[in-house]
């Protein structure tokens, strides 16, 4: 069973891509299909999975310490209700999505791809099957970011998510190999059995190995730079793979290490303190932004940064439920986003939009909704992962964490509000020409009719796009409420015994070490959401109030002139990647190409690496053909074992 | 090394008796030569054409296939000498040799190993 | 002489049945080359060789954990040479669909009959455990090889086969010497009693050394390697993948029993330092010549020069889990290596090998699937997941790490790197390509089922055995 589960979206990816062509229009549903049928399975598999240990599927078992297998535990369990669920609802959606593009049959050939990677990840049992879908769901990603290949920023997006991406990997690599030579050998298991008795200096090297990983795969400082422009792929793949399931790698991977993070505090403080400062950042630079996406984006990467402080303190539960409820609000963010923007034929940009309240009334309280639960509102279903997250640091003794938390929040009720206001409140300002709202002419040339045509020919019927959005709002809602429920009663909530999430965390149920918080938990929530109201108000008064509305274009042209340059230019970070990384390695580059032949096989080989090159050259002139020539090799070779061996026999 | 010292010895006398063969008769003969004596000798006709020349594969095939089975059938010698040491098994070993042989040339024969065309 | 008159036990007929299977069946393909009518006469002979290897295959696996022995010690069967046995017919086997140009067609079946001796010969090697059987398989295996690299009508196939001819002979002759010497030493030609240490230590290493160049030319490890690449592009396509895989088998046998079970405890690892040096000389070398070539054959050469030192490199420190080791990568190593040349075959005409690197390029539009089990095959061969090859790499630098060999383990990864570039040119030649001239495209193709066969097999192998890289444990205390 568990094998049907990880291997049948392969299966449909390798059926798509082998007979797309053939398969035309159903490639969607079988690529849904099976998706949604790995979610069946999950869901058969969960009452197993409660019960015992975790299901267990041993694959491989080699000597030394290698052993492969497939592991569901309740931890990855989670992951793949999301993987699957969430995912198998975006397939859906991307039926309506994706009609009409060309490449229809390879885009969902590489969504399954990607469910399967995700899938290899959170399933395998030991560290070796993890990077290996670690670097597949990066390869997937690559392939979707830079699905549009035909649009220069889409190319541009893709390599820098993969070569981030590879730091990363370098990093899980260098974590992995640390831990093999401390523990000899690769299964969790075996390492988490022996994290106890590691020297503090191993264990610490080893998450912060692991950590690079997390840090480039969920988009966390210094390395967070390639998420807001993996927006030029699709949204669907934006809503999948940036925001639901695989920019949260990362939080798994430190939920799946916990044994590793608890004996070292200094890994702690330090994923605890990226993770506040990703989040503060994200939020600010989610400020300034006007594309709808990149707000998202930034959103989610403000977001990753709670998980990852939530599981990098030690609240590892309060970090899963965001996760958890944060797969089912930004992937609602995302697919509304996506109806509008189909709807506005690929336009992004909040400024040309405003008023679509009435004309998108479906997705303005799609949007509403998963604004409403991602501020915190209070009953959704970010307001309880959001708050046992903030107040989780405080109870894990990081009062400053706990500080940034706290403004971060308001900041993100500011910020997702003024997207909500400027989208779908005053009138609409498509017709408005865009120097008058400050828009800077795009870098790319006009690809609408290349892109997701959807809109000349066929339509997919709406409810394609809107069933699976309708579906994903109702847990935006009320997915919270797993936290409810303890064994203190069915209305106290939060904490190591919750009855409901408790299952999905089994694993750190033993773990909570709380210390008794300065504040109590109503007062830090009451806190939180006087910071929350001030943010929605603020962004009120500013973008929506009838003042506001009524000079629009004005206000908005302003915003967008005056606005903080570091802002605009978010916080430099790419500009230092530039000066640090980039400019000497295209310097080493261009060096290198002046000397190498840039020239490509066509047959011939030409593209020769120079001193490899220059070695095959050197040897092919040696390898005449004449065999005097190569009896005289053979000759001096049987000299040189003679030398050796006369010596040795001599000698002895 | 003393086991070797008569090896050395040994090989030491061939080289010096074959090189000496080769040298003494050059070094002593008296030459007188008259035309009789340039003569090809004894028998045969006058050479045509240099020894260097080319030969027919042909030539080469046959001779081949001429050494391989004269030196496999050279084998039947010494198992003549020990047939009755060797009873029945040698028999049947020298049945299978024998057979292996018939079979290589009833090939050789069928494909045309022996046509001088 | 009471020895001399039932030398042969039932013992012996077992230890020596796939031998004798494969030994007898070459005569049976030359009668029914003569008997079977003309139309049939390719057919039979490609049928009757296929069911000797698979019999001599199926006897071969019958031995399992009887290790007898023949030839009075001289041959022991048993896992070990079980092993290489199954190697060597699987390499033979694989490349008879390749057959399909070997020759004219009234030279078919005297081809094949020399390849199935010259399968013989590496059957014998892989159990060989005294000098003059180590000898006797060789020249067999080497002899018929001679013939069988001139069967192409190309003026090249003869070339090579000359090449091969005098350059081997003059391997063989080292060798032969250094048998002679360790024969002096010991005044045994039994490999167990090399191992004793007794008798003149400079003959001891002196002939282990010649001995080593002999075995080490039949792998064609840098620097006896010069004849490789020639004697690979000018041989017909099936002979060319057979050696690849069967020599490299059979020397492979001799080479770790050699390694194993005949040098002195005390002197082993550092007698065997030059074949370590070699190894690694042709890890680099391989991959730094595949660099420049332009035909596939010459190409596979390298590459094989190179994955053979991979897998002496297992051998490194002699240890138990390095001989399962080496012996996995080798079985790989001959399903990529069968899978590749099976493409080549693919891709061949009539009159043309599909051989040339041109023939590739836009492959990956005109033949997806040739061009797909291609990539996948030289994915394989550089050692990437999700294939035999990486998993065998992978192995391979665990145990030479684990054997005290790390500078081994760094040279593999270096020529892995070389490597990988060599063969990613190829793939994003396939693939990068729409512009194909090859004529091969407009040529109507006929259907080639047991080709398919071939390369499906190997393809299944090589990805099935990225997942279980067990080979059998109880191979070690045969090889003694």
């Amino acid at each position: 069973m568990i094998f049907a589960l990880w291997l049948l979206p392969f299966a449909g990816a390798l059926a798509i891509w082998a007979f797309g062509p053939q398969l035309k229009r159903l490639a969607g549903a079988l690529g849904a299909a099976t998706v949604l049928t790995s979610f069946a399975i999950a869901l058969a598999l969960a009452g197993q999975t409660f019960t015992g240990r975790g299901v267990k599927a041993p694959l491989v078992s080699w000597a030394q310490g290698f052993s492969f297998g497939l592991l569901l535990d309740p931890l990855s369990l989670l992951w793949v209700f999301v993987i699957t669920g969430v995912g198998g609802l975006i397939h859906v959606y991307s039926i309506g999505y994706m009609s009409g593009d060309r490449a229809f049959a390879r885009f969902f050939a590489y969504m399954n791809f990607f469910v399967f990677a995700m899938l290899t990840l959170v399933l395998s049992d030991n560290f070796v099957g993890l990077l290996v879908g670690w670097g597949l769901v990066g390869l997937a990603s690559y392939f979707l970011i830079g699905f549009w290949f035909f649009k220069p920023s889409a190319v541009a997006a893709a390599r820098k998510a993969f070569v981030i991406n590879v730091v990363g990997d370098i990093g899980l690599m260098f974590g992995i190999f640390v831990l093999f030579a401390a523990t000899h050998t690769t299964t969790y298991a075996g390492v988490f059995a022996k994290a106890g008795s590691l020297a503090p200096l191993t264990v610490t090297l080893a998450c912060f190995g692991l950590f690079v990983a997390c840090a480039a795969k969920s988009a966390q400082l210094p390395l967070h730079t390639w998420l807001p422009d993996a927006m030029e792929g699709p949204t669907p793949v934006s809503a999948l793979i940036h925001a639901a399931t695989m920019v949260t790698a990362g939080v798994y991977l430190i939920a799946r290490c916990a044994p590793l993070w608890d004996v070292s505090p200094e890994a702690r403080a330090l994923v605890g303190t990226i993770g506040a400062l990703t989040a503060l950042t994200g939020a600010v630079l989610g400020c300034v932004q006007w594309d709808i996406k990149r707000i998202l984006a930034y959103s989610t990467m403000s977001q990753i940064g709670y998980m990852i402080m939530g599981v990098g303190v030690g609240a590892y539960q309060a970090g899963i439920l965001h996760f958890y409820t944060h797969a089912f609000f930004k992937a609602t963010l995302f697919l509304g986003a996506g109806i509008l923007i189909h709807a506005l034929h690929d336009e992004q940009d909040v400024r040309k939009m405003g008023g679509l309240a009435r004309r998108q009334p479906f997705a303005f309280w799609a949007m509403t909704v998963g604004t409403l639960a991602i501020i915190g509102f209070p009953g959704l279903s970010g307001f309880f992962s959001k708050d046992a997250v903030i107040y989780g640091t405080l109870e894990h003794g990081y009062p400053l964490l706990y500080a940034i938390g706290m403004v971060t929040a308001g900041i993100t009720a500011y910020y997702m509000c003024r997207m909500l206001f400027v989208t779908f409140f005053g009138s609409y300002r498509g017709d408005v020409p865009s120097a008058q709202l400050g828009v800077a002419a795009s870098t790319n040339p006009p690809v609408a009719h290349e892109a997701p045509s959807g809109h000349e020919g066929a339509h997919a019927p709406a409810w394609l796009m809107q069933v699976p959005v309708a579906l994903l709002m109702i847990p935006s809602v009320i997915a919270g409420y797993v936290w409810f429920g303890s064994r203190d009663g069915p209305l106290a909530y939060g904490g190591p015994g919750s009855l409901w999430f408790g299952y999905f965390t089994t694993n750190f149920a033993t773990r909570a070490e709380a210390v008794q918080a300065a504040v109590p938990e109503w007062l830090s929530t009451v806190l939180v959401l006087a910071l929350v109201g001030i943010g929605a108000f603020v962004a009120y008064r500013r973008y929506a109030a009838s003042a506001a509305s009524a000079n629009a274009v004005e206000r908005l042209r302003a915003e967008s002139l005056t606005a903080w340059r570091p802002l605009t230019r978010a916080l430099y970070f790419d500009d230092a990647i530039e000066l640090v990384f980039v400019r000497p390695a295209s310097a080493i580059g261009a060096a290198f190409a002046r000397v190498v032949d840039p020239q490509v096989l066509d047959g011939a080989v030409r593209d020769v690496a120079w001193l490899a090159g220059w070695l095959g050259r050197e040897m092919r002139a040696l390898q005449t053909g004449l065999v005097r020539g190569y009896a005289l090799v053979v000759v001096l070779g049987v000299a040189g074992f003679l030398v050796y061996f006369a010596w040795f026999g001599t000698v002895r | 090394m003393s086991p070797y010292v008569p090896v050395a010895i040994f090989l030491g006398v061939a080289v010096a008796a074959a090189t000496a063969f080769v040298l003494v008769p050059g070094l002593v003969a008296r030459r007188k030569p008259n035309a009789t004596k340039s003569e090809a000798y004894e028998c045969g006709v006058e050479p045509t054409s240099d020894v260097g020349g080319r030969f027919p594969v042909r030539f080469y095939l046959i001779a081949m296939l001429f050494v391989i089975f004269d030196v496999e059938a050279a084998s039947f010698y010494p198992w003549a000498v020990q047939m009755r040491a060797l009873r029945v098994y040698g028999l049947l070993e020298m049945a299978a040799f024998v057979v292996v042989l018939g079979i290589g040339y009833a090939y050789v024969w069928r494909k045309g190993g022996f046509q001088w065309r | 002489m009471p020895t001399l008159i039932a030398p042969f036990g039932n013992a012996d007929w077992l230890a020596l049945a796939p031998v004798l299977v494969v030994a007898v069946a070459p005569l049976v393909v030359l009668l029914a080359d003569l008997l079977v009518p003309r139309a049939l006469r390719r057919t039979s002979a490609l049928a009757l060789t296929a069911l000797a290897l698979i019999v001599a295959g199926i006897v071969s696996l019958q031995g399992w954990g009887h290790p007898f022995s023949a030839f009075g010690g001289g041959f022991q069967a048993g896992g070990f040479t079980i092993v290489f046995q199954e190697v060597a017919l699987l390499g033979a086997l694989l490349s008879l669909p390749l057959a399909g140009r070997l020759g004219r067609d009234d030279q078919t079946g005297g081809g094949l009959a020399l390849l199935l001796w010259s399968t013989c010969g590496a059957l014998l090697m892989a159990g060989a455990s005294n000098l003059l059987t180590i000898f006797l398989g060789l020249e067999l295996l080497s002899l018929a090889l001679y013939c069988l690299c001139a069967l192409a009508a190309a003026p090249s196939a003869r070339e090579a086969a000359l090449k091969y001819l005098i350059l081997s002979s003059t391997a063989s002759g080292f060798m032969l010497y250094g048998m002679a010497l360790l024969f002096g030493a010991t005044g045994s030609a039994q490999l167990a009693a090399l191992a004793t240490g007794s008798g003149s230590h400079v003959l001891l290493a002196l002939g282990s050394g010649l001995f080593l160049v002999g075995f080490a030319f039949k792998l064609s490890l840098v620097p006896f390697h010069v004849w490789t690449p020639d004697v690979y592009e000018g041989a017909p396509l099936p002979i060319t993948a057979f050696m690849s895989v069967v020599t490299k088998a059979g020397a492979l046998a001799v080479l770790a029993r050699f390694a194993y079970a005949a040098l002195p405890q005390a002197d082993a690892q550092a007698l065997l330092i030059p074949i370590w040096v070699i190894a690694a000389l042709s890890m680099i070398g391989g991959n730094v010549g595949a660099l420049a070539q332009t035909d596939m054959k010459r190409l596979l050469a390298y590459s094989g020069i190179a994955q053979v030192g991979y897998v002496v490199a297992a051998l490194a420190g002699t240890t138990p889990l390095g001989l399962r080791y080496a012996m996995f990568y080798l079985v790989a190593y001959a399903f990529m290596n069968l899978g590749a040349f099976g493409i080549v075959g693919l891709l061949s005409r009539d009159h043309e090998e599909g051989s040339r690197l041109t023939a590739y390029a836009g492959l990956g539009h005109r033949r997806p699937f040739a061009a797909a089990a291609m990539t996948f095959f030289l994915l394989a061969l550089a050692g990437l997941p999700p294939t035999a090859g990486f998993t065998g790499k992978l192995l391979i630098l665990a145990s030479s790490v684990d054997a005290g060999y790390g500078w081994l383990a760094g040279v593999l990864i270096a020529g892995t790197a070389i490597s990988i570039y060599v063969y990613a040119k190829i793939i994003y030649a396939m693939y990068a390509r729409r512009t194909g001239t090859a004529p091969e495209a407009q040529a109507a193709r006929r259907p080639e089922p047991l080709r398919w066969l071939g390369v499906g097999i190997c393809a299944v192998a090589v990805f099935v055995m990225a997942f279980y890289p067990l080979a059998p444990s109880d191979v070690l205390p045969q090889v003694k």
